[in-house]
């Protein structure tokens, strides 16, 4: 019986244990607090594991903001399910990232979840310099009630290797013939000078962003564009897809892209270009500098080749229609304010300044890059981060530059560039200088349309599938329009109804021209 | 014992031999190369479809893995949460299964009837968060450990296994003095031992992989098990290029190296568990222990 008894005392003391590790955990997790006012953000990171709380560069920034900061941190992965599960519970913290506008945030915001920022977002200096187009896209129902997160809208263009330009004289990449040509040529003239046919002219994967970045170049829209009629349409109902669906198709039959691209996922995309198995890439800019380090940690360019030799980049190419591209949406989520924990105008307006502050250049180095000689070393007075940092340094930083929002643009101090990353910034420059971007204008309509938030990602699914399937052969013109009749059938000329009714409502409030997003084919 | 063995089944058993031979190895050679992965440096898993022996082997990922002591905190959280977990899950599970096991306890179908209609009705994941939240647990392991307490299937399996059990042993213990709780803790459990490693693993397992509770209930990342983070870096490898928008331009997606290795850390242990429980589950769950 003695050993029952053993078991039985093994088990209670064992869940006393487990309890006295709970609660001295708990006393533990404690802090103090140093200032009168304290923020509570919400945010996701994306690292192996985010900044704690003691951080030097927290530290740094309270000191700065004379504010307590507390972070909440999620798992970049599980964020959605969070976020939902936050709001519903109403327990938001002060300041919370939203990803996107999914239907439940933008039921939110109509049930008055958020502070509504429009009125006030001019009065700050730093979040006044967020561009009207980057308001526009970001906007619910006409509305302000996030700082979006600045990204560049220029970011995307084409990017080659150099040197395999180089090696089957390729010296000019201007029109749309030339970058046929480039790729052929990368595919049937061994680029790579092994001996092997074994390189594709370009990487394709299931991500269709290329595909949309191309029907610029034809003439067609972003997304939605304005017919001769003066009415919007998506962007599958016009010439240019199709003129686009064709040149896709073909470069598909000549096995100028790898076959499998549907099954190939987008984390693994860039993978290939490492392995120097592709020679052009269209997509985002900054993927030039992230292949040409692929390239030289797997070995297959000399560790002293100079990047910018190996890497090109151009902005567009030019078609029957001039020189056109597709931006991006210019932000990548926004910062909102939660009325549950903030709930009067005066604590709403300390926020609102703190946040603000988040634009000095003190944070946005701080929150960027670091701490100097920690994170980064500087030279010429430019930032350049330690790269490889140990996991006890690298972790201060962790997540920190997800509550950025980047307002003003260059409000930091700027980073020391390579002569690649100098391109890179070069060429997203160049977008906006030349005024190729074709706008959305149904960007921020499209999550207003009832038929839309109800059966769009169905219909989405439709015509990305039927794409693919074109690409690929298995469908003709005819089968192709059968798929659109379809998708006008099953709610689609419904959402062209509500997506033109609020184009009407809300005219006034575009900041562009329409003949920017006016179809042209 | 020599036994006359026709030809037929002969084959029987050959094929039987080489068939669950080819499906143990086709069950094991994944793990074999996440292990094998984990020590080979990044270029050679991009370069090289499926190896079990790295060409140059390397203990990086593992020094990196172990070089910030998150990993190996996060790995005592999941201890602790596995722990105390599978007790609490035992604990009430095995009592309240014992008093629902007597059918001269009062109001019982009432009882049973209300676990069976939480088999088939669940609250939802927002009303759990709201009760989980007002019961002030938040941030304690104990929200992960109160919701899901008993797991009615398991319930009603081991009542079943209770009432398997010889009313003769009950009398013989009560005529020689035995309290309720005695005859449960002196003479039942101690013949239950299978059944209660059996439910020890199936409940340890699961919390072990559980990592939806954490995200959900634990906002303190210092108290994240180590499920979370694996979960992190793993959709952090595959993340999809239209999500790189919200990274940064310079962000590099972790390595494919450190993927695996934290896949063996974190399922090596529970792995090394299941040995060591063996021996319980070869009697099998539903095996009673007196021979009448």
């Amino acid at each position: 019986m003695s050993k029952t008894k053993k078991v039985l005392r093994l088990f209670v003391v064992s869940i006393c244990i487990v309890g006295l590790l709970l609660t001295s955990i708990g006393v533990l997790g404690a802090s103090k607090s140093k200032y009168s006012f304290k923020l509570t953000i919400m945010a996701q990171y994306f690292g192996t594991e985010p900044a704690p709380s003691n951080s030097p560069v927290i530290l740094k920034a309270e000191q700065y903001l004379k504010t307590d900061l507390e972070f909440t941190w999620v798992p970049a992965d599980g964020y959605n399910d969070k976020l939902n599960i936050m709001l519903a519970s109403g327990n938001l913290p002060m300041v919370v990232y939203v990803p996107g506008k999914t239907a439940s945030i933008i039921g939110a915001c109509k049930a008055g979840a958020f502070w509504e920022l429009g009125p006030y977002i001019k009065q700050y200096k730093n979040l006044k310099a967020i561009p009207d187009i980057v308001l526009w896209n970001s906007s619910i129902e006409g509305k302000i009630y996030g700082i979006p997160r600045s990204r560049t809208l220029g970011r995307n263009g084409i990017v080659y290797r150099k040197d395999w330009a180089k090696n089957v004289g390729i010296t000019k990449l201007e029109t749309i013939d030339d970058l046929y040509n480039m790729l052929k040529k990368f595919t049937y003239n061994d680029p790579d000078k092994d001996g092997k046919n074994d390189t594709y002219g370009m990487i394709v994967c299931n991500y269709n962003g290329p595909f949309y970045i191309t029907l610029t170049w034809f003439g067609g829209p972003n997304g939605w564009g304005l017919n001769k009629n003066g009415q919007l349409v998506p962007s599958f109902l016009t010439n240019a897809y199709l003129e686009n669906l064709k040149f896709w198709r073909k470069m598909y039959q000549e096995k100028l892209f790898n076959h499998d691209f549907p099954s190939v996922p987008g984390a693994r995309w860039e993978d290939y270009y490492s392995q120097g198995k592709g020679g052009v890439k269209i997509d985002v800019i900054d993927s030039a500098n992230r292949i040409y380090n692929g390239l030289k940690n797997n070995g297959i360019i000399p560790k002293d080749a100079k990047d910018t030799d190996i890497m090109d980049i151009v902005v567009s190419v030019k078609g029957k229609y001039g020189l056109r591209n597709l931006p991006t949406s210019g932000y990548a989520g926004y910062l909102m304010v939660s009325k549950t924990s903030v709930k009067d105008m005066n604590t709403f307006k300390k926020v609102m300044s703190i946040l603000d502050k988040f634009g000095d250049r003190t944070m946005q180095d701080l929150f960027g890059y670091g701490l100097p000689n920690r994170h980064y070393k500087l030279v010429d007075g430019k930032i350049d981060p330690i790269p490889n940092l140990p996991a006890d340094l690298s972790r201060e930083i962790s997540g920190l530059n997800q509550v950025l929002h980047f307002y003003p643009a260059n409000g930091g101090t700027p980073r020391y560039m390579t002569p690649l990353l100098q391109l890179q910034a070069d060429m997203q420059a160049l977008n906006e200088k030349l005024n190729i971007l074709v706008p959305n204008p149904a960007e921020a309509l499209i999550g207003m349309s009832d038929t839309y938030i109800k059966r769009g990602v169905t219909l989405d699914n439709m015509i990305e599938d039927a794409r693919v399937k074109y690409i690929t052969g298995q469908l003709n013109d005819q089968g192709f329009k059968k798929v659109l009749d379809n998708w006008r059938k099953q709610g689609g000329d419904q959402i062209i109804k509500e997506v033109n009714a609020l184009y009407r409502k809300y005219k006034k409030n575009i900041p562009y021209k329409d003949d920017l997003y006016k179809i042209l084919n | 014992m020599k036994q006359n063995k026709t030809v037929a089944s002969t084959i029987f058993d050959v094929f039987n031999h080489v068939f669950l031979g080819i499906w143990a190895i086709i069950t094991v050679l994944p793990f074999l190369y996440v292990l094998a992965a984990s020590f080979a440096p990044d270029s050679e898993i991009k370069t090289r479809t499926f190896f079990i022996i790295p060409h140059n082997p390397t203990l990086l990922t593992y020094k990196f893995i172990f070089a910030s002591n998150y990993f190996l905190r996060s790995m005592l959280n999941s201890v602790i949460i596995t722990v105390g977990g599978t007790l609490v899950n035992l604990f009430f599970t095995f009592t309240m299964a014992y008093a629902l096991s007597k059918k001269h306890f009062i109001g019982r179908s009432i009882v049973l009837n209300g676990v069976i209609f939480t088999m088939l009705f669940g609250g939802g994941m927002i009303p759990t968060y709201l009760l989980v939240k007002s019961l002030g647990l938040l941030n304690s392991y104990w929200a992960l450990w109160l919701p899901g307490a008993i797991s009615p299937f398991n319930f009603f399996v081991v009542k079943n296994f209770f009432q398997e059990m010889p009313q003769d042993l009950e009398d013989a213990a009560r005529i020689d003095g035995c309290t309720e709780a005695q005859v449960l803790w002196k003479i039942i459990l101690p013949l239950s031992k299978p059944i209660i490693a059996t439910f020890a693993l199936f409940y340890g397992v699961g919390h072990w992989n559980s990592w939806f509770g954490a995200l959900l209930y634990i906002n303190d990342a210092e108290k994240w098990p180590v499920q979370l983070i694996l979960r992190q870096i793993v959709m952090l490898s595959t993340t999809l290029a239209s999500d790189l928008t919200q990274f940064d331009p310079n962000f590099q997606p972790p390595q494919e190296s450190l993927k695996m290795a934290i896949i063996v850390v974190a399922t090596l242990p529970i792995m090394l568990l299941y040995p060591w429980l063996q021996k319980y589950f070869i009697k099998g769950m539903f095996i009673g222990s007196l021979k009448e």
